[in-house]
């Protein structure tokens, strides 16, 4: 009898313990409820919704009314004519992405590093950060007049040196190549701002002490820049493996056109043009959710390998 | 101690130098060309004669631009979406960072984790959709401000800020002079956040700036529609309203190849006028990038 007396007793101090310390820290939750709510509505509130993936869904029975029909959805995707198309041409697009965009960031980094003029090195900086404010419906007009036939100055040297003009934009052949191209010129000097952080920490009596053994300037690179910032480099290459089945909708849906779509359809592309034009909800929702769950497996998957190999890990 | 740089080390300075100025002309010319196009003479661009610089000078494109009615409402609306979406993002995120970076908070690991798991799953687009009709903002200004109120990368990096520069010590003394959490956020570590504030305005603020998928797929009122989605019109759909506007007389529309360069020059200025601003404002935060930006880039 004493024995759960005194259970029931420390069960109780406990909770008694537990609100005390939440009713303590009540101000820190206040601050924090507004966040939390945007989370739980937007973020977790939609996941509730992924269930539709698995239902015969129409808006009029609504989310739960709607009638299961197990991996019907599933199916029909998986036996499209698409399927394979899609799941080619947003592995073709995110690693030529991580091919292209990955290693320039670095490369740029340490060659600013080592320009040794401030002023001009931060002029340069500040230049190549500006395609990345650019919004993606300017980034695909420019390239539009760039390439264009008639007026694009590509075509205009290209005729001079004796070429063809070429419908760039309307090609199935340069899609990839406009893509990954206006892809480096967005990105490259906004994703080096990382490697530029952690290459100005490097103490300068690093590099003179390598210099004193008579390292080289490669060398100097090699050996005192390059690991400060392999740490960065693994944890983005992580982030980038694991999203090689994401690749962003928005600049594909102004760039492609039918004509095209033979190589610029891509998952995300698709499921927009299905869903959300199409109203084809079910459907979109199951393509949505192989696609998250095959990104999270791979994520979790590189992590381990990159815990495994260098102890370099996500969480 | 200085160390003599070498012969090989100098021409490598000026290569490397020559190289990276070279990279950075390329990325710039771009906008250089689309600026020149904007204020050339219309006989230049017939002749695709703009390649580098402005042939001739005229404000006739932009004249041109803005007695369109519709840009003006475009602006207006970009505008009141990017600042009144701007706002909410910072209090939001700025008031949740602050508890997360204590010590003291016992439940931050638990909302920490509420946090990050989004970031590595999500509902996707369907639900989402579902969830805006839901809600009711379908084609409403709502759509344009509530959703992505809070980014968790920008989360992160405001926490990091506040957990390497308010020290625990700090908030700890304020409290046993009396004053509770809010007190403490509102009058010391407000004050004291003005780097990362102006990073994450210039983050959030230029997604607000150049959203377009939300507007495309929610908004189709005309009156709501922002800049984005004016520019997709003009420059991927190619559609351009300046005919119906009656500005210009007959006998120059009657012209095609005028009324070609007459559109050209028209989707160089929407450019120039829709990017301005961001880069106008941009130089204005990078002063506090060193701040802002480094630290929470490095830890997070």
């Amino acid at each position: 009898m004493r024995c759960t007396a005194d259970i029931t007793l420390k069960r109780k101090r406990k909770w008694y313990r537990f609100w005390h310390q939440f009713w303590q820290d009540r101000y820190l939750h206040l601050l924090v409820l507004p966040a939390l709510l945007y989370i739980v509505l937007f973020c977790y509130v939609p996941m509730y919704g992924i269930q539709v993936a698995f239902k015969d869904f129409s808006i009029r029975k609504g989310i739960w009314g709607s009638p299961w029909v197990g991996m019907k959805n599933f199916e029909s995707f998986f036996n499209s004519i698409y399927f394979g198309r899609l799941i080619r041409n947003t592995v073709f697009l995110s690693i030529g992405s991580v091919l292209f965009s990955f290693p320039i960031p670095i490369i740029f980094a340490l060659l600013l590093n080592e320009l040794p003029y401030r002023k001009m090195r931060s002029l340069i900086q500040t230049v190549s950060y500006y395609p990345h404010f650019v919004s993606v419906v300017i980034v695909v007009g420019i390239m539009r007049i760039l390439f264009s036939p008639e007026i694009g100055i590509v075509n205009m040297l290209i005729v001079s040196m004796g070429g063809e003009s070429i419908a760039f934009m309307e090609s199935a052949r340069w899609f990839r190549t406009l893509y990954f191209i206006s892809g480096i010129w967005q990105s490259f000097g906004w994703s080096s701002i990382i490697y530029l952080a952690a290459l100005a920490g490097v103490s300068p009596e690093l590099y003179e002490a390598a210099q004193i053994d008579g390292a080289n300037r490669f060398q100097r690179v090699w050996h005192v820049s390059l690991p400060t910032i392999l740490p960065t480099i693994v944890i983005l290459l992580i982030m980038a493996l694991g999203g090689v089945l994401s690749v962003g909708k928005d600049k594909i849906l102004l760039m492609y056109n039918p004509g095209i779509y033979d190589v610029a359809d891509v998952i995300s592309t698709y499921v927009h043009r299905k869903a959300i034009a199409g109203g084809q909800f079910a459907f979109g929702t199951a393509v949505d959710l192989f696609n998250n769950v095959v990104n999270f497996v791979l994520i979790v998957i590189v992590n381990y390998i990159s815990k495994r190999v260098t102890e370099i890990s996500l969480w | 101690m200085k160390i003599k740089k070498s012969v090989g080390d100098k021409v490598f300075d000026g290569f490397n130098c020559i190289f990276l100025i070279l990279i950075a002309l390329t990325t710039l010319y771009p906008f250089v060309l689309i600026l020149s196009g904007s204020v050339s003479d219309l006989n230049a661009i017939i002749r695709n004669e703009v390649v580098l610089l402005p042939k001739g000078l005229t404000l006739d494109g932009y004249r041109r631009i803005f007695s369109d009615n519709q840009i003006i409402t475009a602006y207006g609306n970009t505008l009141f979406y990017t600042i009144a979406g701007t706002v909410i993002n910072l209090v939001i995120t700025l008031a949740a960072a602050y508890p997360l970076s204590r010590k003291a908070y016992r439940f931050r690991g638990i909302v920490m984790f509420l946090f990050s798991a989004t970031m590595f799953f999500g509902g996707g687009l369907v639900p989402f959709y579902l969830l805006i009709q839901n809600l009711h903002m379908d084609n409403t200004r709502w759509v344009m401000i509530i959703p992505g109120a809070v980014n968790v990368t920008n989360l992160v990096m405001a926490r990091v800020f506040f957990s390497t520069n308010i020290p625990d010590e700090m908030s700890e003394s304020a409290k046993i002079d009396g004053a509770n959490d809010v007190q403490i956020f509102c009058y010391i570590v407000v004050p004291l956040a003005k780097a990362i504030t102006a990073v994450l305005a210039l983050y959030y603020g230029v997604g607000h700036w150049n959203n377009f998928y939300n507007a495309m797929v929610y908004l189709r009122d005309a009156d709501k529609m922002p800049l984005a989605l004016y520019l997709r019109r003009i420059l991927i759909l190619g559609t351009t309203t300046f005919t119906a506007d009656g500005m210009e007389d007959a006998e120059m529309i009657s012209d095609p190849l005028k009324l070609n360069a007459i559109t050209q020059q028209l989707k160089y200025c929407s450019i120039i006028v829709t990017m301005a601003p961001i880069l106008f404002v941009y130089p204005f935060f990078q002063k506090y990038f060193a701040k802002g930006v480094m630290v929470g880039a490095l830890k997070a």
